[in-house]
């Protein structure tokens, strides 16, 4: 394997807006919000930045094309700046551009910005999402629910789980997010519905009901990265960068029957490439707190599962013991999750390194949101496009160089 | 290369789903992963049904359906979608 990004570099500001319905704020607002924040934190101004990273999913909302509306809204001088998309891990590519640019040496200080508006759509769910491959001629009219769905049904399936009890689990999963959401002034969805509330809300795509499905955002975050080096030169306790894996499937999930639907292949493979990077042995042991896509309750069970934190077919076991909850052995989701804290696209994986971060600071705010355990590491992943075939991103952060 | 024809197979529901958000002339849609006994996997709608009766494993047949309309210019695409094979008395 190759040497990887480990402690290379390291984050020395992060900025993250308020998630949710910004009717009132447009994407340069959004933008310039996420930018202020984190250049306050790292102590930096625009003339010192040298190269920068945009992430935003969907273009047609309000956004823009390409690196331009970073650029413009930020008034960056004559730098390079690439947009990145690459589905729901397009905030985590464009940490992975800024920290590669650093670690190459082609830059000393980078930006990775992401934003999205997606409630100006005017409509819930997401815009249509191609992936190429599939016509609409033939193919269902799959949503991002129904195809979590499907996972859920295949899951409940393998492990003898009937329906009721399955959606117990993932209720549990989904009140402990809006627990860790209400705690959050940033976040979107803010109110604790009771279990029998989540289990009992309406069906978007069966087993899922409303509950099971995160909120869909406006909303911009932002990292500021240098040199490993040069990094306690801005601040004393920056946040080093130990692992960024991105993994495509070849897609023979959906074509193949090797696949049993009810764990992500791709998610298992970056998850062991980025533990081999950071040096992680036993990730349930050394893993402090997590960041995943839980885009659908059960998308977050299985990547317990996936990501080799809770055994195949137990993470419901840990689900109950509190495993995850924000007082648990690992905190997952503490500042709300996609779930409530919300899902700019574009954002959310500068979002979760900002939550990583802030964490292994000891700065969340407010205070009570503060893990008690000093954590030392902590782990982000995202993932998107169609099950069986799916991009994923994982990244380990920790404050020890 | 010889042309495999799969209109005359059975397949197996892996997953499924009925889904109230996605587009239907029938809602809810109805449509999951279908795994062929002799090979294959393809996602197609599910019809003739309903969700009570969709479980993993259970068998489906091919049944040639329209898929789209477009009455303004006259045409019509049709794809096959799974029917479950349903036990006697059920």
């Amino acid at each position: 394997m190759a040497i990887g990004i480990k402690d290379k570099v390291a984050i020395i500001g992060m900025g993250c807006t308020r998630f949710g319905e910004l009717w009132d704020k447009s994407s340069e607002d959004l933008i310039v919000e996420a930018y202020k924040e984190a250049a306050q934190d790292a102590g930096i101004e625009i003339k010192d930045i040298d190269a920068a990273w945009y992430a935003s999913c969907f273009e047609e909302v309000n956004v823009g094309r390409g690196g331009i509306p970073l650029a413009r809204a930020l008034k960056l001088p004559n730098i390079p700046v690439t947009r990145v998309e690459n589905f729901c891990t397009s905030g985590t590519e464009a940490i992975r551009g800024a920290c590669y640019g650093v670690a190459s040496g082609a830059c000393d200080v980078a930006l990775a910005l992401g934003c999205e508006k997606l409630k100006d759509t005017g409509f819930g769910g997401l815009p249509d999402l191609g992936t190429g491959e599939e016509s609409k001629f033939y193919y269902p009219n799959i949503t991002a629910p129904g195809m979590f769905a499907q996972v859920a049904n295949a899951y409940f399936a393998k492990y003898g789980l009937s329906r009721e009890e399955g959606k117990k689990i993932l209720a549990r999963i989904s009140l402990k997010s809006h627990q860790n959401g209400a705690m959050n002034p940033r976040a979107h969805l803010r109110r604790v519905p009771s279990l029998d509330a989540i289990i009992n809300a309406p069906v978007i795509a069966d087993p899922l009901g409303l509950f099971d499905c995160c909120g869909v955002s406006d909303g911009a975050a932002a990292a500021i990265v240098v040199r490993a080096d040069m990094a306690k030169d801005f601040r004393p306790d920056p946040v080093y960068v130990k692992a960024l894996q991105i993994s495509l499937t070849p897609a023979t999930g959906i074509g193949h029957q090797s696949w049993d639907g009810a764990h992500f292949e791709s998610t298992r493979v970056p998850g062991v490439k980025a533990y081999e990077e950071a040096g992680i042995k036993n990730p349930r042991e050394e893993i402090n707190l997590m960041e995943v896509h839980d885009c659908f309750s059960i998308s977050e069970l299985v990547t317990y599962e996936s990501l080799q934190i809770s055994p195949m077919g137990k993470g419901g076991v840990d689900v109950e013991n509190g495993f995850y909850d924000l007082d648990g052995k690992i905190p997952c989701q503490s500042d709300g999750g996609l779930k409530c804290f919300g899902h700019p696209i574009g954002a959310s994986g500068i979002r979760m390194a900002y939550e990583i971060y802030k964490q292994l600071q000891g700065k969340a705010k407010p205070e009570e949101r503060q893990l008690k355990s000093n954590p030392r590491l902590g782990l982000t992943h995202n993932h998107g496009g169609i099950c069986g075939s799916l991009v994923c991103s994982v990244a380990i952060f920790g404050n020890e160089s | 290369m010889e042309d495999y024809y799969f209109y005359d197979r059975v397949g197996r529901i892996k997953s499924f789903t009925s889904d109230r958000l996605a587009f239907s002339m029938d809602p809810p849609a109805m449509y999951g992963l279908i795994d062929f006994d002799e090979g294959g996997r393809l996602y197609l709608d599910i019809t003739d049904c309903d969700l009570d009766s969709l479980k993993v494993g259970s068998p489906v047949k091919m049944s040639l359906r329209r898929r789209y309309t477009d009455k303004r210019r006259g045409t019509y695409a049709y794809f096959w979608k799974a029917v479950p094979i349903l036990e006697k008395g059920e």
